[in-house]
């Protein structure tokens, strides 16, 4: 009877070590699309200082979709410096308790969709060799130690963009050593489709508008095992499987898989930290038994000995309880699942899209249709247009692109 | 007894919940110096003081090729135009051209006279400017000086470019990174003179992020 206050203590003191959850920006999707994202990430302050680096990047994500384009960028920019140059943090707390005491650094396809996202910002300003660095970042961070025979980069997406930067140079010469890399990449249709069209020198350099066009919803995270010690990756669901994109009312053609996000989730290794968790939990789960074997034998033993070996005990159980061996889940969830490509060779001047996408059985997803969508083809340079399926996605107008997105709230200024 | 071990243990569990959430109150920056190479984030990319060090580099390569005197030998004295053009960047590290040239530029006009050598602004902000108020002065708009004058012709260019070997296997990151300058004759494409300077950046990262 008289250990009841000291377990109700402990559990309680289980439940506060680092087991708050991270804000669920799919559900906000949901519920008000990008635009309570970005509102409800207002207030960066407002969480705390280890999820902050997740929030950028969503709240950049949002911005991103809504057409702010100046404002995302900074964004991103800030997540990059923290992704790139950081050190991260509590990383010492996230070795007893929660892992989610660390702070969120993202993993490589995470690290790797920050600096594309950043670079086609600055792409779309105009910025080529900022967007360069990016893409070159995007590549790098999705390469293991090539040394030992590891993961050699294979997200397409920064090497098309990559292979843009160098055309606005004339330097086709680095073009087709992009392409010689991909060239030499696994032909595997889980991870980009090998019949894309436009992976030679010559359809590079004859286009002039380039979509890049997100489909579905990104891979989470779930704790799952010995005490939730194991970090599953799983499959985001949706429908769609491939766009037809139309100009001007004339179809243009079918869109080509070059990213899948689920692939570059689950092909970049272990982690050490799963190392970590697995001990972790049995850790734990040895101190909870010997810490209650304690007590219940300096119960049963009484006097001055007992009662030292129950405190024992109490101090072992307390710390087993304590101890936290699931595995963090925290993940850009907004993040696509698959980014397919169209490019094409388009008249200067404006153009309308429209996009449909389709599921595997070639089904229509009326709910996605997007029309009218604006497309300005310049004189000399691309026009690169980055479309998501959501239903609730409209690409912007371009006066948004250097508007303040709180602007006219009267609150402070992000 | 037993109040003595609950004790111990909110002590205990106040002292970890503490140690682990950190503080969270205002941050503070502090000024550092620009040369300083023990601050700053655990980075193996470029630092201030690496940009510093090559423009210092590219500024005594001017005066010791003696570029500014031979051009005034040759040409009645007049003083040689230099227009910086963008540096091409081939790192992985976004927003270091622009603070470069920015940084290269100032540092060559504090450091010659415009005895010693003028420079042409082609920032194409200031172009269309300089376009628009050119125009506004031949409709009588604007206020227009006795004698018409020309954009300056630039004499050289002078190029930079960042090149870099970046590799990882996880836990360090080392990047080497070469600054290559180059002075460009702009009448007969001469390369006047080329250098470069390689700087290279270790970083550890923490091996529970990978």
């Amino acid at each position: 009877m008289k250990l009841k206050p000291l377990i109700a203590l402990t559990l309680a003191c289980a439940a506060l070590a680092g087991c708050q959850s991270v804000y669920d920006a799919k559900a906000a999707m949901k519920q008000g699309g990008y635009q309570k994202v970005m509102m409800d990430t207002r207030d960066l302050n407002a969480f705390p200082e280890r999820d902050q680096t997740l929030v950028l990047n969503w709240r950049a994500h949002a911005k991103m979709a809504l057409g702010y384009r100046d404002s995302a960028r900074v964004d991103y920019l800030r997540a990059w410096n923290i992704m790139n140059h950081g050190e991260g943090g509590g990383v010492a707390a996230a070795n007893w308790f929660s892992e989610r005491q660390k702070w969120w650094m993202g993993d490589p396809y995470e690290r790797a969709f920050n600096s594309w996202y950043l670079g086609v910002l600055y792409y779309q300003q105009g910025k080529f060799e900022d967007a360069m660095a990016c893409f070159r970042n995007a590549i790098f961070v999705d390469t293991g130690d090539l040394k030992q025979g590891e993961f050699a980069a294979d997200w397409l997406p920064a090497f098309i963009m990559r292979m843009r930067c160098f055309l606005t140079r004339g330097d086709e010469g680095s073009v087709k050593m992009l392409l010689d890399e991909i060239s030499r990449l696994e032909k595997d249709k889980a991870n980009f489709d090998p019949d894309c069209p436009w992976l030679t020198v010559e359809a590079q350099k004859d286009a002039n508008v380039v979509m890049m066009i997100e489909l579905g919803e990104g891979p989470y995270f779930t704790a799952e095992g010995h005490h939730g010690s194991v970090r599953a990756m799983n499959q985001g669901q949706y429908r769609e499987a491939f766009a037809e994109v139309f100009i001007n009312g004339k179809k243009l053609g079918t869109t080509y898989k070059i990213g899948d996000t689920f692939y570059q989730c689950i092909t970049r290794g272990g982690r050490v930290m799963d190392d970590i968790l697995k001990g972790k939990a049995i850790a734990k789960t040895t101190m909870i038994a010997a810490g209650a074997t304690a007590m219940a034998v300096g119960h049963a033993v009484g006097g001055k000995g007992g009662a030292v070996a129950m405190g024992v005990g109490a101090l072992v159980l307390v710390g087993g309880l304590l101890m936290n061996a699931e595995a963090d889940t925290r993940g850009n969830t907004l993040l696509p699942g698959e980014t397919h490509l169209m490019m094409a060779k388009v008249p200067p001047g404006d153009h309308e899209v429209e996009l449909r996408f389709y599921d595997s059985a070639g089904r229509e997803l009326r709910d996605m249709r997007q029309v009218g969508l604006k497309l300005k083809v310049p004189e000399t340079g691309d026009a690169v247009l980055l479309a998501r399926s959501h239903p609730r996605y409209s690409i912007p107008t371009e006066s948004q692109a250097q508007a303040d997105p709180y602007a006219g709230l009267g609150l402070k200024k992000k | 007894m037993k109040m003595r071990i609950l004790l111990a243990m909110l002590f205990l569990f106040t002292f970890c919940t503490l140690a682990s959430t950190g503080a969270t109150g205002c941050r503070q920056s502090t000024r550092e110096d620009l040369k300083d190479d023990e601050v700053g984030p655990e980075s193996s990319g470029p630092y201030a003081a690496d940009l510093l060090e090559v423009t210092d580099v590219i500024v005594d390569k001017l005066k010791k090729q003696k570029i500014s005197e031979n051009f005034k030998a040759k040409y009645k004295g007049e003083p040689p135009i230099i227009a910086i053009i963008r540096p091409q960047n081939d790192t992985r590290f976004p927003e270091v051209t622009q603070i470069f040239q920015e940084d290269l530029l100032t540092a060559m006009m504090e450091r010659f006279t415009r005895d010693q050598y003028r420079f042409s602004q082609r920032d194409s902000d200031v172009q269309s400017a300089i376009a628009s108020e050119k125009e506004a002065k031949e409709a009588g708009e604007r206020t227009d000086r006795t004698g018409r004058r020309t954009k300056l012709g630039a004499d050289y260019f002078m190029k930079a470019k960042f090149s870099t070997l970046s590799m990882t296997d996880g836990q360090y990151e080392d990047d080497t990174i070469l600054y290559t300058y180059e002075l460009i004759d702009t009448e007969t494409d001469e390369l006047i003179f080329k250098g470069g300077h390689k700087i290279r950046r270790v970083s550890k990262k923490s091996a529970v992020y990978r």
